[in-house]
């Protein structure tokens, strides 16, 4: 009889339970602009490789919009430059590195009229370049590449949709650019003078993720590495397939599309680790370098702490 | 299986769990339906909301000429955690702008797989609004038609529409949190 009691009792506790509504997951947004090197994600999401119930990528016009967002709480992570990662962190918000997407190995150039002939030559001529870190960095390394110093050029600051107009229209004798304006520039008789791969390693695009919700998006961002390099590995073995997939979205060919990706290296998981494990990492270090740049040139009003910058556990954890 | 005897008591206490538990699973299942028909209901209207305020930036930026800020306003729009997607198709049924970048340009039939060419064109026509509910509930598709030129500028200005996916279940989450 006390059997029966408990066996009554068990029915109605699992009547109960059944009619508790299950935990739904919790949705991850990630922000990003339209950029050769951030592709891969969005790849992975149309070979179906993220439950859209736990990952949304949120596609924006520029990464200004990713940085507001950001900042508002709207977005839990972003794709970025390292020196946006780092001057939202400069204005106050908490961001984790958890993935290095891609490196600019040529996409970044230096061009120069026909007669400017070598590097050396831009010696007091009227040079273009973004009020960015990446066109510092960019400048910091053809200075160096040439010997001079910023004293010996005349800096023209320029907003990236200005830079072929102020070409064509004389305002300057060089300019510091990058796709689509490079090939435009080389149509106008331009050439290159200095491009990123003589500075490998000073332009990365990153994966950064809000600080605050790191712990509660833990199984999201999990898939989403996964599925990242699930993507990678896509790439190199369908490089056709996937060229037509991903370029509708950034509005070019699959044969522009790849020869963009030419001019960027995206780090496997062997790199991305290499990069980001041990302390300090490459990363770290890089990023302190960069930290130190964007304060003096007055980009960010102060150094920027890198020392809790990174988390390389997904890339730890990672599979493809 | 041999039954066990059960004493009076037993059988009162049985007999009261065979009566209440029908009873009680009625009244708890009629209430969940009633709160998620109030829910949908609410759900809809935020988005109706949310598609007619959208429709007047747009316009806005159209009459400004700006193709930059529409997009710029569909991607915001996107931003939204209950909307997947988000469209706007002018009449021929060509997505003009869209939360998903890739789809610029293409018919919304051919990309879109819930997407319905006659109900939109009777949206466009009746210059309405139209949500329809999936199988499971999960989601509904909704269609706001918007005029795509300002007012005054044509006598009769190109209407298309707004095409969206909407999720409940992504609302009830985001009440919850």
């Amino acid at each position: 009889m006390r059997y029966f009691h408990r066996f009554l009792l068990l029915i109605l506790m699992a009547a109960c339970l059944s009619g508790c509504p299950t935990e739904a997951p919790h949705l991850l947004k990630v922000g990003s602009n339209q950029w050769p090197g951030y592709e891969p994600l969005f790849l992975a999401r149309d070979l179906g490789l993220y439950n859209d119930q736990q990952i949304k990528l949120v596609e924006l016009p520029s990464s200004t919009e990713s940085l507001d967002l950001l900042h508002e709480g709207l977005l839990d992570a972003a794709a970025l430059t390292l020196d946006e990662a780092l001057h939202a962190i400069d204005k106050g918000v908490g961001l984790t590195i958890v993935l290095i997407l891609d490196q600019s190995n040529g996409a970044d150039v230096l061009m120069g009229r026909p007669e400017i002939s070598r590097l050396s030559a831009i010696k007091g001529k009227r040079v273009g370049v973004e009020s960015t870190a990446v066109g510092a960095v960019m400048l910091a390394g053809a200075l160096q590449a040439a010997g001079l110093t910023e004293a010996e050029i005349q800096p023209v600051y320029l907003t990236v949709d200005e830079h072929v107009a102020a070409y064509e229209r004389g305002d300057v004798d060089a300019v510091v650019t990058f796709e689509p304006s490079k090939t435009r520039l080389l149509a106008d008789g331009a050439h290159v003078l200095f491009d990123s791969s003589r500075i490998a390693g000073r332009i990365i695009d990153v994966l950064a993720v809000r600080t605050a919700v790191m712990a509660q998006y833990s199984q999201q961002l999990q898939q989403l590495v996964d599925g990242y390099f699930a993507a990678r590995a896509y790439m190199d073995k369908h490089e056709e397939a996937a060229a037509a997939r991903m370029a509708p979205r950034l509005a070019i060919s699959g044969e522009e599309l790849k020869i963009a990706l030419q001019g960027l290296s995206l780090p496997d998981i062997r790199e991305n680790r290499q990069w980001m494990e041990g302390s300090p990492s490459k990363l770290q270090l890089s990023a302190s370098v960069l930290a130190q740049l964007m304060l003096k040139t007055g980009l960010n009003g102060r150094e920027v702490d890198t020392s809790n910058l990174i988390d390389a556990a997904f890339i730890k954890d990672a599979r493809p | 299986m041999n039954m066990p005897s059960l004493s009076l008591k037993g059988m009162i206490t049985l007999l009261v769990l065979l009566l209440v538990l029908p009873f009680g699973c009625i009244v708890i299942v009629s209430a969940y339906m009633d709160a998620s028909q109030q829910m949908a209901a609410a759900t809809r209207h935020a988005f109706e909301q949310k598609l007619e305020n959208l429709s007047l930036e747009i316009q806005r930026n159209l009459r400004k000429g700006d193709q930059a800020a529409v997009t710029r306003a569909l991607s915001l729009a996107g931003v939204d955690t209950a909307i997947s997607h988000l469209s706007l198709i002018n009449a021929q049924g060509v997505i003009i702008d869209s939360t998903r970048y890739a789809w610029k340009g293409r018919s919304a039939a051919s990309v879109l797989e819930e997407f319905d060419l006659k109900q939109f064109r009777r949206v466009v026509q009746k210059r309405g609004t139209l949500f329809v509910d999936d199988a499971a509930h999960i989601d509904f598709d909704g269609y706001y038609a918007v005029e795509l030129a300002p007012s005054g500028q044509h006598s009769q200005p190109p209407v298309g529409a707004f095409f969206g996916e909407y999720r409940y279940g992504q609302t009830y989450q985001d009440m919850k949190v």
